[in-house]
Parts: C-alpha cells; structure tokens; sequence
C-alpha cells in the first residue's frame, strides 16, 4: 500500500483551497475516502498531501431553496438517502443514493466523490445526471458553475482535478409534484447491497394533460460517462404518457445505447435490452408518481 | 430420558468472547521482536522458472530474511492426498497455477517486507496453458503433470445396458458446475515462533493441527516432536483451510530468523490461492419404467482439479458415492475422474463432492419426471431409500428408521401452498431435492480418515477439562463436547472446560471435516467421561463402604444413594483418588465399528419468484427437513442448517469464481459476491426428525454439510418449473435466467450435451 | 508522527500515530483493540466495522485522523466487563454467532441501527446489517436476535 505523508482537516473551504495551492498538485481532496484509499492500497494513488473537506461545517448541508436544493460537496449518501426534503423534492437522488454499497459506504462516501471518481455506474451521479444538475467547482483561481454531463473525460477520469480544485456544492432544481414533475430510479446489481449495478436509471419528467412536457434519462454503464439519449429526450414532448408510447420510447433508447461486455456485470447484449427495461420501468414509475395513488 | 444438558439450547462460552471482542483469532496474536511476513506470488500461469534473484531484497534495510526453495532444509514438497505440491517454486521447477509462491520475506514491518517483494525478480520461460479440463487427457493437450488423471472412480452393478433397453423411458442430461469460492471472513494467517523448550510453534489455521506438524517437519527435516502445531479459532473454513497455507512459510521463516514470524494473506491472495469447490460436469442416462420407477443410471463426471491434487482424491470418490443420490436403482454404472489443469486448486468444500453430484441428479430427475408426465415429488417417494436398503454405491446398509420419505412430507408440509406471483412479468415456482449425505463415522484406511482420541481430566479442584484434537470453526462442537462432559458427569457447564485442537495438548482425533467431529468426538468423550467417573467411583465407594453402582454425582457432589447428607466434595474425591493412586485422566480412542459411514436425509422445498423480463430471481422460501438423529445443541444444529442453506443459494444464484486461461477474474468480496442480509429467503423453515441413531452420542448424527447439498438444487429446480428452462449452466444470475429464457422458444427441450470420451461408444447414445 | 485525540468507549484517549495510518490499524496495533477485525481491506465485507461519531464506518478504509476529536465506539465499548450488553447476550442466546469473525461488527451495526431507531421492520434490520457479510450464518438468527430487543 502506497501512504500519504500528511493528513489536513480544514474547517473552511478556503482553507482548503489554500492547502490544495500551496502543494501545486501533490496534494488532494479526500471526502468519505471510500474509493480513494483502496486506490493507494492498490498502489494506484501517490498524492502525498491529503486534504479532508468533511470537516468544512457549509460543506455538509443539504439546502431546499424555494425552488431548487443545493448540496454541499461532503454531504453523505446517507445524508441524501436519509433527507425527507431530498425524498419529497427529488425522489430520484434519494433511491440512488440508497443503492450505494452498504450503510458503512453510505455514510462515509460522499456525493462529489461520486463525480469526482467518474464511474459510470455510480448511481449517485446517474441521478444527478437526470436531475441536470450544476456542479460548482472552487479553486484558488475562483469558482465555475459546469453542468454535470460536461465533467467526465472517461472511464474514472474527471475533469475536476482533485489536485487543485474541489466540488463544493451541487445545485438542481427540485422535483415537485405540484408542478406535474417527477422522477424515479432503477437499478439491476448481483445482488441486494455491496454491488455494482449492471444497469442503472434515473428519469426526471413533467407532463402535462397525459403528455410528456420534458424528460430527461440518465443511464449507466452503457458509455464512458452517464449517458443522455438527449435525440430521444427531444423527440418525446408531446408524446402521451402511456404504455406503448413508453414501450417504443424505452426500445428506442435500448437501440441507442452501446454497453460494454463485462465478465463481471453482464454482457452488451443483456445489458442493451435490460436498458430497455429499466427505462421503461422508471418512465412508469415516475408518471404514477404524478397519480393520485401513491407509487 | 430427563437430561441435564444434550437437547437443550445451551449458550456457547466461545460465542460469548466473540461477542465482547475477546476470542482470539491467529491475526490477533502478538510476540515482541515478531517479524512480518509476505509471499512473492507467480504472475504466470503455467511456466519453467529460470531464475530468481532475491538478492535486492535481502539487502533492503529491515528485511531479515529471504527464503527461496534452497533454503528449505527439508523436501520442497507438501499436499494433503497427493505430495505434489512445492512449498516453493525452485529454479527448474514450475509454476503450475498464478499465485504460486516463489519465496517469502520476513521484514521488521509489513511496509517494508510489501517493498521487498517489488524488489524480487524471477524470470520465466511461459508454457502452453491447459484451462480446459475437457481436454486434459488429450495427448495434444499441455501437460501440467507427469500424470494427467488425479483420480478415477468407477463403479458398476448389474447391467446398465440390458436395462437400458427394457426401460419405457430413458432421459440424458449434463450438468455444468461452476466453481465455488469459500469465502470466509477470516483470510489465511498465522504465526509460528520457538518456545522455551526449543519447539517450533505455529498458530495457524487447518483442520487438523497433526497434519500440519507432518507437513512443517518434512520441509524443515526436523522430527515431529520438534513442531507443535495449534489451530486457534477459524474464522470459518468449510474444508478451505485443510491444505497448507502460511504454515510451512512461516514456520520457515522462523527457522531461518529463530524470531517469531506472522504472515496474513490479503483478500486477493486468499482469492487467488486457496482452495475452491471442484467446478466440472455429471452427465447422466437414467433408464425408469413409465410407472416412474428408476431402472438404471449411468453417471459419467469430469471435475477440474486445478493445478494440484489436493483433496480431489478424496472429492472424486466422495462424488461418485453420491452421484445415485438417495435412491435405490438396481442398475449402476458410475465412472469419475479429477483431472489436473492450470486453474485454480480444488480442494474440500462443505460436501466434498456431494454437492455436485447432488445438483446434477436432482436436476435429471425433475427432467425424467417431466418426460415420464409424473409429478416431480412422486417419483421421488416412489423411488426414495428406505431401512434395510444396500444402496447402490453407497457402503453401508441404512440402518436407521427414518426414510427419504419422512423428510419429503416434512419439507412440504413446512412449504405450504405454492405463493402467488407479486406482479405482473412475474412467475413463481417451486423446486424440491433430496440428499443422503454419508458422515464418517469410524475409520477408514482408503481416505485417510482415522479414529477420534479425547481424553478427560478430573482436576483436585472438581473442575473438569476435555481434551481432543477436532478443531472448532463456528460449528459449536466445543460446547457440544462440554455439553456430554457435563452431562455424563452431573457437572455444571462451568465446571467444564475444552482444549482443541493442539498438536503438543490434545489426542489425535481426525480431520474436522465430513460432518463426522460430533459423531466421533461426541463419541470418544462420551466414553472417556464415563471410564472416568467409573474409575472415581472405585474410591468413593471404598470411602462410602456401599457397591461404586450406588454412588451418585450431583453437581459437584457425591454421595452414596440414599446419603446425600453425607455429600462429599467432587474436588475432595479427587483430591483423595490422586494422593492414593488413582489415574484422574480417562483416555478413549473412538473407532466405530459397524460400518464405515454414517447416513442421513435430508429434504429441501424452495419456492422462487422470477422476473420474466430482467431474469431476477427472488428466493420466497427455503425449507429442509433433517434426519438429524438426536440434537445435542439445538441451536447450534439449526444455526448451522440455516448458514448452509444461505451458501447453497449463493452458490445457486451468483457465485462463480470464473477463471480464464487459468487466470481468475473475480479478485475481492465486491467482484465475487456471497449473500448479504439483503438476499437471504424471505421465509425459511427447518424441519428437525429427531429418532436417536444407535451408534451416535446420543443417538447424534452428522450434521454440517446437508443443506449445501439440497439448497442449491431446490433452488435451481425451482427456478426451471417457474419459467421452464433447463439452467444446465448455473449460478442463475439474471442474465443466465434471462439468456435461457430467451433460448427457450427456439429449444423447448432439455438441454443434453456430450458425454466424456472415457465411455465406450455402444453405452451412449445422444 | 502525529497525535490522535478522541474519544473512545467513553473514555478519552491520545495516540501517536502516523498521518497515513488506518484507523483499523490504530486501534488494533497501537491500541490493542483486537475484537474489530479485518476480513478484506477495501470496505467489502464489514468485518472491521466501527461506529464514528453514531454512524457505521469501515475502519479498514478510514483515516484514522477522521476520527480527531470525535468519539469512536468499537466492541470493546459495549460491555462494562461485568454484564454483557443486551445486543451481545441477544446474539449469543439466539445462535447468532458462529465463527465470530463477522460478530463483533454485526453487533456494532445492529447498536447504530437501534440508537436511531428502536423498532425497526424486518427490512430495515436487514439493511443495517447489510454491510457486514456472514458466510456461516445465514443472518436469520443475527435477525432474530435483533429483533428480540425491539420493546413493544
């Protein structure tokens, strides 16, 4: 196992932006660690400063705002899975975030890390995906706003560079019902806790008088990042909200996708067709939401 | 008969300390001046090693020693079945399977010893890989030893042919197997060090500490009475921690160094290098008459023993002896073989064998009741073994009461009604599959198996302590052993204490395995205990001047019947016995003597529901019915049943330790996953038959493997009456499910592939 | 070297300790804390499974300088030494435990779980526990034994 030599828990992000500068690029964000210590154990990880942000009080709240939530960079998967807010305003997250790994996981790892590490499986940032959620990114030069679909360069790499830069919160607006706008996440794994999915979904929608006003479909792992069949997302407005619109609309985003054989996780074809499923699954899911009887 | 103890729920001591953190197992130990220790492993699967030059690690600050097979004093060689195994690859030699031990490293920190590895460098010449055991005995195959068939088994009774011909129907069927990963909690460590007098010590996991001491004293060329070998607690085992692990290379290491050496596996090493279930395949040809009566059965089964024989000796016949299942067919044709390949080592796994070939037949005979148009439960009661019967294979004439039939209706009536699918896509169906699993029960030369010491010590104080040589691994025998003790002696349970499972303490008492250590140890301290009192029982009736039948033990207490208060001190009595001669020590080694093995039935209904879109598969119910004899702890029995039964179903529906080119894929818990609390059956029943076994401690049978047996079937066939597939291939992961179902309108029939070559032609036909 | 204050099983405590170490390595190695147990070393199995400030946490892949200033309770904690606390002599009476290498973190869930909630459904027991692999058991007795504690 490689080590780390030095260990900071700054109580402020500027502290921490501060550290991250003075070690130009030696030094790097930790949050819950769940995916980053197994990487130096893996001798794959050589930073030699590490700098926990879990510590940083503004960095651990989640935030409905009138009309939108903004979630701090270290907030827990247990935290959103937990948040009655998060189960009201934005369904999708709190069923994803629930799925990750095991309680012990859940309440280490954090959301940006979920980003951050990039995986397109990670079911915290499928629903994020589908929630078009805006990545607030600090650094010692200032802080951006980028979408999150703009922030995977592949398979496990981020744009966010973790060196010099750190998530410091998420914002997206709220899933209300009240404005006919709902979501819902799917998911297939080996088994019932401590997996991976083979396939992963999350949709947010509004509909109006049995159509579809907007959807948005975030898929995992069928690409290098989550996956967005934004050609299909524009083709169903105006479509009706029933079972055979959504059986063609899910067939249609099951010919799109393209995922990959894993030994592990299923083969491309079992994988394009439980796509098919899923989305289909969450589509109804989300518009029964939007019923009277409760989902 | 009232008891004090056996048959009742008693806690366990050992549970207890597990419970505060206090049991101790070998990574918790700790001696100053300890060395840490760790492998060089081959990443080469199949090559000749042309040099190893350890040389930069042994001049590393803080390494202390480097051994490689020329320091090893002894013979370069160990196995449990078969010596064909290096401690160490030398120079010359080669590796046979990845992860093979080329040298090892004691270092003042495992930092610096991990560091020490890298600066290792072996250079290899790679050979051609044989990962297929379907052509390990073509003549163009590789050849990974100098012999390609570890073992063969054949047996053969009346005449399968001619029944063949005369019978109504007849049905073919292959079963696949995957390979099954123990997966214990616990990985591999240990620790060995010399102790005042000059032994070499090590605490390290087995089950049997006298076949380490063998094996450490052959590689070191030092006499066995030089090794002390102790098994502390295992943090499970279920037959992977037989073989030689951390043992000989630790023990190594402390030869080399005289300071105590401790070596952990990580979790890929335990992954990469222990043992593993036998993956392979059964095919079989059942003749039956169209009532449903089974007529003949040919068996013909290929299991892939990996690069080392191990225990695949042992697991082929185990395997054959099971392959009938428990019925009785007058026609028998068995033949079995384990081959070598590159891939990972077979070895025990909870069954040995018996599982497999329990899957395999389970499943043909559902086809054959389907193709005979019988229901799948009557074919079983038609043809099931009954008292009296001489089973086919098997050795023994069941001589117990309880029939095949007995745990049948159990099973099902703990089942129910069949449930009602939850939603639409979804199917449920049901499956049912028996066993007779054979525990050992006395000696038996052909597989290494022996009889079982214990003795019984009567301390001045009136404390108690059993010794024998079985070791505890989460099954309960220690307090099941306490419980006899205490029970034979009229003691409390705290009166009583157990040592296992130490070469330089304990009796020799067999292996820990083949459900045979409450049998044979049950046994053994049961007459120990009672060789004990009778001997006390000679002083005090000399002390209380009446016949030794009318003396009592009462807590703690004796006295003559009649006179309890004229009670005398258990402690005093032997306080007296001692000063006067009397040998407070009982020996007994157990050897049965009716039979070779011990029989018991044992029956599982599970119901499924399967989503017909995604291949899901949710268990909604397990239920097995023992034919356990008599229970000592209940508890203990039904905790063991239940934990079965959970590996049964990992196994039937998502493990399966893939390897490709011998190389393995799954690497960590994540990647090969076992059940979690999650996936367990939403219902689970056990059934408990209860009719004292003549021979048993109690009438106590075996117990520890019989729900592997049946769970994963149950399952399986329960599965294929949901959706009507075949699952020759398992486990039934979603896609497996799915990916059949899919096939399933193009093939409607069952799936029969090819038999081995090894039958000759006319005995087959496809 | 730095030095690793927090408190533990109710008491505080200071340890010197590397910034790099693991707080499964602290406690086992520095502190003699033997009875949290490591079964894999990437936060898959649970074994080493402690409670951080009322959560669970795999101590296997934690920093050990997280757990600065905060309170960590590992099986040690539990029991004053005299009588065992009921979760433990739950898992005993019922045949919770086997091997026991999984047990001690099983129980540290199972106290997280009923600290947070003291009556939970069959589901949720399932899901506290659902870190922690048991490969002897089964978890229907760690199940009942929970369950047995829920006052009604």
């Amino acid at each position: 196992m490689r080590r780390w030599e030095q260990y900071f828990t700054p109580q402020s992000l500027e502290e921490a932006i501060f550290l991250l500068d003075k070690y130009k690029g030696a030094g790097k964000i930790i949050g819950g660690g769940t995916d980053l210590i197994p990487q130096f154990r893996d001798n794959k990880e050589e930073s030699k400063y590490l700098v926990d942000v879990t510590q940083i009080p503004e960095m651990k709240e989640i935030s409905l705002l009138e009309d939108s939530f903004v979630i701090g960079g270290a907030v827990t998967h247990a935290q959103l899975a937990g948040s009655q807010d998060v189960y009201n305003y934005a369904q999708v997250l709190a069923e994803a975030t629930v799925c990750v790994g095991s309680p012990q996981i859940r309440n280490m790892g954090t959301i940006s890390g979920n980003i951050v590490n990039a995986q397109p499986a990670a079911d915290g940032a499928i629903a994020l995906t589908a929630l078009d959620a805006q990545v607030h990114i600090t650094s010692a030069d200032g802080e951006k706003v980028v979408p999150i679909t703009e922030l995977y360069r592949g398979v496990g790499k981020s744009k966010v560079d973790s060196t010099i830069e750190v998530i410091s919160k998420i914002e997206f607006k709220k899933i209300d019902k009240v404005q006919n706008v709902s979501s819902a996440f799917e998911r297939l794994a080996s088994r019932k806790a401590l997996a991976l999915p083979m396939v992963n979904v999350a949709v947010c929608l509004k509909t109006t008088g049995g159509q579809f006003d907007w959807a948005r479909i975030a898929i995992g792992p069928v690409a290098q990042m989550p996956f967005r069949p934004f050609l299909i997302e524009d083709e169903l407005r105006g479509m009706p909200t029933d079972e055979e619109s959504i059986r063609i609309i899910a067939e249609e985003v099951s010919q799109l996708v393209q995922p990959r054989s894993s030994k592990l996780r299923g083969s491309a074809d079992y994988r394009k067709e439980m796509v098919k499923v899923l989305v289909g699954r969450a589509l109804m899911k989300a518009i029964a939401r939007l019923g009277s009887e409760p989902y | 008969m009232e008891t004090r103890y056996i048959g009742k729920n008693v806690d366990r001591p050992d549970a207890i300390d597990s419970a505060t953190g206090k049991l101790m197992f070998c990574a918790e130990k700790r001696f100053p001046d300890m060395l840490y220790a760790k492998t060089f492993r081959s990443t080469q699967t199949h090559a000749e090693v042309l040099e190893i030059d350890v040389s930069k690690a042994a001049q590393l600050e803080g390494v202390v020693a480097v051994a490689t097979a020329e320091d090893l004093p002894g013979v370069n060689i160990h196995g449990i079945h078969a010596l064909d195994q290096p401690v160490l690859v030398p120079v010359g030699g080669k590796v046979r399977l990845p992860g093979e031990p080329i040298a090892v490293v004691a270092a003042e920190s495992i930092e610096i010893a991990e560091k020490a590895l890298e600066l290792i460098e072996v250079k290899y010449k790679p050979l051609e890989v044989l990962s297929d055991p379907e052509l390990a005995c073509l003549e163009s195959s590789p050849q990974v030893h100098d012999k390609r068939i570890v073992r063969e088994y054949e047996y053969s009774i009346g005449d399968v042919e001619r029944a063949f011909s005369e019978a109504d129907v007849v049905l073919e069927y292959t079963q696949h197997l995957s390979r099954q990963e123990h997966a214990y909690i616990e990985t591999e460590a240990g620790i060995s060090f010399y102790d005042s007098d000059g032994i070499l010590t090590l605490f390290a996991p087995a089950q049997e500490p006298f076949n380490t001491r063998q094996q450490v004293a052959r590689a070191l060329a030092i006499p066995e009475s030089k090794v002390r070998a102790k098994v502390p607690n295992l943090g499970g085992s279920f037959g992977g921690k037989q073989s030689m692990t951390v043992q000989i290379h630790t023990a190594l290491l402390t030869y080399m160094t005289k300071r105590p050496v401790q070596m952990i596996w990580t979790r890929e090493e335990s992954m990469l290098f222990s043992t593993k279930r036998h993956p392979g395949r059964f095919y079989y040809k059942i003749g039956a008459t169209k009532e449903g009566m089974i007529t003949s059965m040919l068996v013909d089964f290929l299991l892939d023993a990996g690069a080392y024989a191990d225990q695949t000796p042992g697991v082929v016949v185990s395997a054959g002896a099971t392959a009938i299942g428990p019925y009785f067919v007058p026609n028998i044709k068995v033949y079995g073989k384990g081959v070598y390949t590159n891939n990972p080592i077979s070895g025990a796994f909870r069954g040995y064998g018996g599982p497999q070939a329990t899957i395999s037949v389970e499943r043909a005979i559902d086809l054959l009741a389907d193709k005979l148009g019988i229901d799948r439960v009557e074919i079983r009661r038609k043809n099931g073994l009954k008292t009296g019967d001489k089973p086919g294979n098997a050795v023994m004439v069941l001589d117990s009461r309880v029939t095949l039939n007995d745990t049948i209706e159990q099973a099902l009536a703990m089942a129910g009604p069949k449930p009602m699918p939850s939603g639409k896509n979804k199917k449920v169906g049901r499956g049912i599959a028996c066993c007779m699993p054979q525990f050992d029960v006395s000696a038996k030369p052909y597989n290494g198996l022996t009889g079982a010491g214990a003795e019984v010590e009567l301390l001045v104080d009136g404390s108690v302590q059993v010794r024998t040589g079985v070791v505890e691994m989460g099954s309960g025998i220690k307090v099941a052993l306490a419980m006899i003790a205490a029970e034979e002696l009229v003691l409390d349970m705290n009166k009583v204490d157990v040592v296992l499972s130490d070469s330089m303490l304990t009796p020799k008492a067999g292996p820990t395995v083949a459900s045979r250590a409450m049998y044979c140890c049950g046994n053994a301290v049961k007459a120990a205990a009672i060789q004990l009192k009778d001997r006390v029982n000679i002083k005090a009736a000399e002390i209380f001047q009446v016949p030794k039948d009318l003396i009592i033990w009462d807590n703690g207490k004796v006295y003559a019947q009649g006179k309890e208060d004229q009670a005398m001190k258990l402690s005093e009595l032997a306080r007296l016995c001692y000063v006067s001669g009397t040998n407070l020590v009982s020996s007994i080694f157990f050897v049965g003597t009716h039979a070779h093995l011990g029989h018991s039935f044992c029956t599982a209904v599970a119901d499924v529901e399967v989503d017909e879109e995604t291949g899901e598969v949710e268990v909604l119910f397990l239920g097995t019915s023992h034919d356990v004899g008599k229970m000592i702890n209940p508890i203990g029995v039904k905790s063991q049943i239940l934990g079965g039964g959970v590996q049964g179903m990992g196994w039937a529906l998502m493990e399966d330790m893939k390897s490709e080119n011998g190389q393995i894929i799954p690497k960590n818990l994540h990647e090969y996953p076992i059940p979690t609390a999650n996936d367990i059956p939403k219902r689970t029943e056990i059934g408990i038959i209860e009719d004292p076994y003549p021979t048993g401690p109690y009438g106590a049978k075996g117990i520890g493997e019989h729900t592997n047996y049946t769970s994963t079937p149950a399952i399986l066939n329960a599965i294929a009456d949901a959706v009507q597939i075949s699952l020759d291939k398992f486990p039934a992961t979603p896609e497996t499910v799915w990916r059949a179902m899919k096939n399933r309108q193009s093939d409607a029939k069952p799936l029969a592939t090819c038999p081995s070559s090894v039958l000759e032609p006319s005995t087959v036909t496809v | 070297m730095t030095v690793l204050k927090m408190k533990l099983n109710g008491k505080q405590v200071e340890v010197e300790i590397k910034p790099s170490d693991l707080l499964l390595n602290v406690l086992r190695d520095k502190l003699g804390l033997m009875g949290t147990k490591e079964g894999c070393g990437e936060g898959d199995c649970g074994a080493c499974t402690v409670i951080l400030d009322g959560e669970t946490v795999t101590s296997c892949i934690t920093p050990a300088l997280k757990a600065m200033g905060k309170e960590v309770i590992t099986i040690e904690g539990l029991s004053d030494g005299k009588e065992l606390h009921p979760i433990q002599k739950a898992f005993v009476e019922y045949g919770a435990i086997q091997c026991g290498y999984c047990t001690p973190a099983m129980i540290l869930s199972a106290k997280a779980l009923l600290d947070k909630n003291p009556t939970p459904t069959r589901e949720e027991i399932k899901t506290a526990i659902s870190g922690n692999l048991c490969r002897c058991g089964g978890y229907e007795y760690i199940i009942a034994a929970i369950q047995s504690l829920i006052k009604p």
